[in-house]
């Protein structure tokens, strides 16, 4: 076989060939030395890419990560905490207000009562619904 | 739930605690990925104070969709995307900052010479060990160069795998690989015959 292209040798080194090609480089190689010294310059190549990873302090990062997370988390709760007190005092007032409603109501009720058994002279209060009703 | 524990947890039980806002599940996800991911943005973004500031950006935003994640794939071919597509649009933002002042130059001024790092000197070559000419040619080759052939040597994807994540056909991901070896060959022998001459 003919020396293999640049291309060929560098995709027999990412495997991306078919297999028939794989076994024709292998032997060529086996019985070229100046194209085994052009695979091996390869090989040398994605050493030292592979090399070049490096490792970070991933505890520093996650840590300063989660800083930026945080606040954001600490917003929602704050604003969780806002509408439930708004629930809450919407809540009171509205309860309040009824309670006030009801005691008016009441009063009036009393007040119309006590027209009633004045002009009707009952004293039993078991009399008053019927007196009540026909009234209206 | 001790720190410990979730260093035990498997990928799936952290990504489902993550999902329901448990911070520390989370913070164990980036204990696991965050060396790859800066490494993989350093690459792109060409230093390692920008990988480390960008890599933060993609986790806070992959904490920000990480309900979205589908629990039965797996998760880093997800982070890469979002590292990946993070890394490119901050580069996009910076291009178009500088499109925009450069617009606000005036005319006249005279152009600022920026030198061609590109190209180690020769001369240098002989001082520096061969690791360390191999990893400055591979941080001095163009970007695009740089990225793919790290995908497919360190992330160890195939030529395929490499296009459908780089939304490149499977032709560019070939030349794009041949082209980096074949720059760093140069630069490789140029060290290699300086050091044969002088020994």
């Amino acid at each position: 076989m003919n020396h293999p292209s640049f291309e060929d040798l560098s995709s027999f080194v990412d495997k991306e060939l078919p297999d028939w090609k794989i076994e024709e480089i292998e032997r060529h190689i086996e019985e070229c030395p100046a194209c085994k010294e052009r695979l091996e310059l390869l090989f040398l190549i994605d050493r030292g890419v592979r090399e070049s990873y490096r490792e970070f302090d991933t505890h520093t990062f996650a840590a300063e990560v989660m800083e930026k997370i945080k606040p954001a988390s600490v917003r929602r709760y704050n604003f969780r905490l806002k509408l439930a007190t708004i629930g809450l005092a919407i809540s009171l007032i509205f309860g309040v207000s009824l309670g006030i409603v009801r005691d008016l109501y009441r009063g009036n009720l009393d007040r119309g009562k006590q027209q009633l058994i004045s002009q009707h002279n009952i004293i039993s209060s078991g009399d008053m619904g019927v007196i009540f009703i026909s009234s209206r | 739930m001790k720190l410990k524990r979730y260093r035990e947890q498997n990928e799936v039980e952290l990504i489902r605690l993550a999902q329901k806002g448990d911070e520390r599940a989370f913070e164990e996800i980036i204990n696991r990925y965050s060396n790859r991911v800066i490494n993989l943005a350093t690459q792109i973004m060409g230093s390692r104070d920008e990988g480390w500031d960008v890599a933060q950006e993609v986790f806070i935003s992959i904490w920000k969709n990480i309900k979205s994640f589908d629990t039965t794939r797996n998760l880093y071919p997800w982070i890469r995307r979002i590292t990946i597509n993070t890394c490119y649009e901050e580069l996009r933002r910076r291009k178009r900052d500088r499109e925009t002042s450069l617009d606000d130059v005036e005319e006249d001024e005279p152009s600022i010479d920026i030198p061609d790092e590109t190209y180690l000197p020769d001369d240098n070559f002989s001082k520096i060990e061969l690791k360390e000419v191999i990893e400055k040619a591979f941080e001095t080759l163009p970007e695009h160069y740089r990225v793919t052939l790290w995908l497919r040597v360190v992330e160890n994807l195939t030529y395929e795998e490499i296009a459908e994540t780089l939304n490149i056909n499977i032709g560019t991901v070939k030349s794009r690989i041949n082209m980096a070896r074949k720059l760093m060959r140069d630069r490789l022998k140029s060290y290699l015959e300086v050091t044969d001459e002088s020994s």
